[in-house]
């Protein structure tokens, strides 16, 4: 590209002349829509993990009846037991964390548990995305500006107690001891618990503030992490909650159902059991490939020479791009939500179907057979559905017809002025 | 064809299933089949190759180092959407490109356009061939992709530089050497003066010398030396040798340069050039004029590649029936292994041709991509200037051409025997 390929400059709208510049692209409307489509998918998935895996079992009790831990999707369960830990540890019946509970969301019960996280995770990964758009100097002066915060936050008190004492007591000695006047360790403990409580805050929360540094960061490998973490927690929790694993080893989990009852939600499509598995499916599938498309398509208008970027051809295209991109995302996923329930309960199908054939004894065999509703019927029956669709393409020109209608409607709208 | 991601996908669908199954897991199956729902239901959504595309040049024929606008005017053609296509313009690779970009990702309605421009730098002359045009359909979430080709080429050929060698010419010690008054010292249609005579009816008022009727009181005219048409034979030495250097810089290369400018030259002056090019074998373009002719020497000259080893005696005897008598005969060669120069320019001379030897210097060639000891290059330097002189000896002007020399410089430097 010759000399034509240089670093790319911050430019704005040329005159009104619409370019691909990042900075330009990042305010238009399509780019921003796959971003929050990317956003809201993530956010609703962490919300529908925590409804589904957010509790322990309720047999999970010690012999007081009292709830113990387990390593469900809720942090306000770790909090509150670090917090009796430190109570036991201080002695202090009264002892709390730094933190209070509206910004923990301790105490309360349900989704109201990760509101104030997720918008606190949404403040972070705002502020780091901030931080990126300023210049190199700038970030490392802010970098280092927070470096210092933290260690004077964790250890300045103690050092500033410690130099004091040893001026006030007119002796060297070191800042441990079992003198309380001596003993200046003992400032650490609340920087401690602080960052601690953040730790513990941000473990639980890795897909959500990883993942929205990658949505509007541009980062794929935060998006990695994102998803990365969902899913070793859901094959975790898989593990941990298997009924053979449960009988030598059981923290406490809650398993799923392994049986799945009649479809009655969403019109009688899907069964409750299975919604919020398959919700929780189809946005991790829309987040990754939302998120991983706004960087897709940016990542190549950056690297586009710079008189591509104020060519008008190369803007139309990157706007019809977009635009197929989120007709796709909303009608694609919601053919996938579709055939996905529909092979769930292809199955009833097939029973239905065995019906027609009459009295028989295979047929009865087949309808009284309870395996075509259990796991391995249901999951073979929808793998077959899935065959089907996938061969639905050599039957159903449905291209052409979506063509036809892009070809003649705006033909006969022009007719018609 | 499926991309990685999707194979993936699949592989990852599929194992979720069974492991779900193995684990009573609903969840893991329910993720395993949405994956396989969603390459299902994208394998439906395919682009297409239907498109007409029509490739403008900015030029069909342009001298080395010029600049080519290429424009490629692309329609759907079909009644349904290309989808995310991806439109790269084969371009040879000896070719720069200079600005814009032969790559655009295109989504394009039916019926719509669109337009690549982009401006490439032509560095080598040369036959190419621009094209075909390679397409590749992309899913919108990159799951599948197909290539495919649109078998459009454009042809184009990149003479060598011509360079301007009048001024050489004039001031070299033989002014307009070639052009016809050389031999013809006739009176005729001409520029240069060639005697007085007296008036006689018919003759042109214009060509009468006013004041030398002034002075004897009869009409007299000016005659004119009659311009006759001189025959140039150029004899380019094209064999393996002659790619000693590098690419852009070398025995050939500038050998055809010069060879181009020599034809312009003489051409513009209405003389008539033959072109010779001897490598495994000989090309003889014969002696004519004209602005075909000189596009024809271009075109020839273009295509000239070094191979073989073809010695110039074998040339000039073959040629020799065609040479005109005492035509000026141009023999471009770095002079390296072939022993039969020196007889060859003995039996041109002979003959009564001006034989004027072009040679650039294979020596310094050399030291441009290899390293050459100093005691090896004064040796090979001396061999040289002995063969050189010899050359002159037997009545031949020699030209001593460096590699940083310009031609119409070079020219200047003629030794005469």
């Amino acid at each position: 590209m010759a000399e034509d390929v240089a670093p790319q400059e911050d430019l704005t709208d040329e005159g009104g002349v619409r370019t691909l510049h990042l900075k330009v692209l990042r305010k238009q409307w399509q780019v921003v829509a796959v971003q929050v489509i990317a956003t809201l998918a993530l956010l609703w998935l962490y919300l529908q993990m925590g409804d589904t895996f957010g509790s322990c079992s309720p047999q999970h009790v010690d012999d007081s009846g009292n709830s113990l831990w387990c390593p469900a999707l809720d942090h306000t369960l770790t909090l509150q037991g670090f917090e009796n830990m430190m109570r036991g540890e201080s002695g202090d019946p009264d002892w709390q964390l730094p933190f209070p509970d509206f910004l923990t969301g301790v105490g309360n019960e349900g989704p109201g548990r990760y509101y104030v996280p997720l918008l606190l995770c949404g403040m972070v990964a705002g502020g780091w995305v901030f931080l990126n758009f300023q210049t190199p100097q700038r970030r490392r002066q802010v970098y280092l500006g927070v470096l210092v915060g933290l260690i004077l936050f964790l250890a300045g008190r103690m050092l500033l107690g410690w130099f004091w004492g040893m001026l006030y007591h007119w002796d060297l000695y070191w800042p441990f001891s079992v003198d309380p006047a001596r003993n200046h360790a003992v400032t650490l403990v609340y920087p401690l618990t602080v960052y601690s409580q953040v730790f513990l805050l941000a473990i639980y929360f890795v897909p959500v503030w990883t993942g929205l540094m990658g949505i509007w960061g541009l980062s794929r490998r935060m998006i990695g992490w994102s998803l990365g973490t969902v899913l070793v927690y859901l094959g975790l929790y898989a593990l941990l909650s298997f009924e053979s694993v449960m009988v030598y080893f059981d923290i406490g989990l809650a398993p799923l159902a392994s049986q799945v009852g009649t479809a009655t939600a969403l019109g009688g499509l899907v069964s409750p059991e299975i919604w919020p598995l398959l919700l929780m499916a189809l946005l991790m599938l829309i987040y990754s490939e939302s998120g991983f498309a706004s960087i897709r398509h940016l990542e190549y208008a950056f690297r586009l020479p710079e008189s591509c970027k104020k060519d008008p051809e190369y803007v139309n295209q990157f706007d019809n791009m977009l635009n197929g991109h989120l007709v796709h995302t909303v009608g694609i996923f919601f053919a996938v939500a579709l055939c996905t329930m529909l092979a769930l309960k292809f199955d009833d199908l097939l029973l239905d179907l065995v019906s027609l054939f009459g009295v028989s004894q295979w047929s009865g065999q087949v309808q009284e057979s309870l395996e075509l509703r259990l796991t391995y019927g249901k999951v073979i029956s929808g793998m077959l559905f899935l065959i089907f669709v996938a061969g639905l393409r050599f039957v159903v020109p449905w291209q052409r017809i979506t063509g036809f209608f892009e070809t003649y409607i705006p033909k006969l709208a022009l007719g018609r002025d | 064809m499926w991309t990685r991601k999707a194979a993936l996908m699949m592989t990852s669908g599929i194992s979720l299933v069974l492991v779900g199954m193995m684990m009573s897991n609903f969840q893991l199956m329910v993720i395993g089949i949405a994956f396989i729902s969603f390459l299902a239901i994208n394998s439906w959504v395919t682009g297409h190759g239907e498109l007409d595309i029509v490739r403008t040049l900015s030029a069909d024929n342009l001298y080395k180092g010029d600049d080519l606008y290429v424009e490629l005017a692309i329609t759907n053609s079909a009644r349904r959407r290309t989808q995310l296509l991806e439109v790269f313009d084969n371009v040879p690779h000896e070719m720069k490109l200079r600005s814009g970009l032969n790559y655009m990702r295109i989504n394009l309605g039916p019926g719509q356009t669109t337009r690549i421009r982009y401006v490439l730098r032509c560095p080598l002359r040369g036959h190419f061939s621009l094209g075909p045009i390679s397409l590749r359909y992309r899913n919108t979430f990159n799951l599948y992709s197909t290539e495919m080709f649109v078998d459009h080429r454009s042809d184009l050929i990149v003479f060598p530089q011509v360079r301007d060698v009048e001024e050489a010419m004039v001031r070299s010690r033989t002014p307009k050497m070639y052009t016809g008054a050389m031999t013809l010292r006739t009176p005729g249609p001409g520029t240069e003066f060639y005697s007085l005579r007296q008036y006689v009816p018919g003759d042109p008022f214009k060509s009468i010398n006013w004041k030398a009727y002034a002075r004897t009181g009869e009409l007299m005219v000016n005659e004119k030396c009659r311009d006759a048409v001189t025959d140039v034979f150029i004899l380019l030495d094209s064999r393996d040798v002659s790619r000693i250097g590098t690419v852009l810089k070398n025995p050939l290369e500038m050998g055809t340069v010069a060879a181009a400018s020599l034809a312009s030259y003489f051409i513009q002056r209405r003389d008539s050039v033959a072109l010779a090019v001897y490598d495994d074998r000989l090309s003889f373009l014969p002696a004519d004029g004209g602005d075909k002719q000189y596009f024809k020497i271009l075109s020839s000259l273009a295509g000239v590649a070094p191979k073989g080893n073809m010695p110039l005696q074998a040339v000039t005897n073959a040629l020799s029936p065609r040479f005109s008598r005492g035509s000026p005969v141009f023999i471009i060669s770095s002079l390296e292994g072939d022993g039969t120069v020196p007889h060859a320019v003995r039996d041109l001379a002979g003959r009564n041709h001006e034989v004027i030897v072009l040679s650039p210097s294979s020596t310094d060639y050399e030291r441009l991509v290899s390293r050459v000891p100093r005691m090896s290059y004064e040796v090979m330097k001396l061999e040289r200037q002995n063969r050189l002189t010899a050359l002159a000896g037997f009545g031949a002007r020699v030209i001593d051409w460096m590699p940083d020399v310009e031609l119409s410089q070079a020219l200047l430097q003629v030794k005469l025997s």
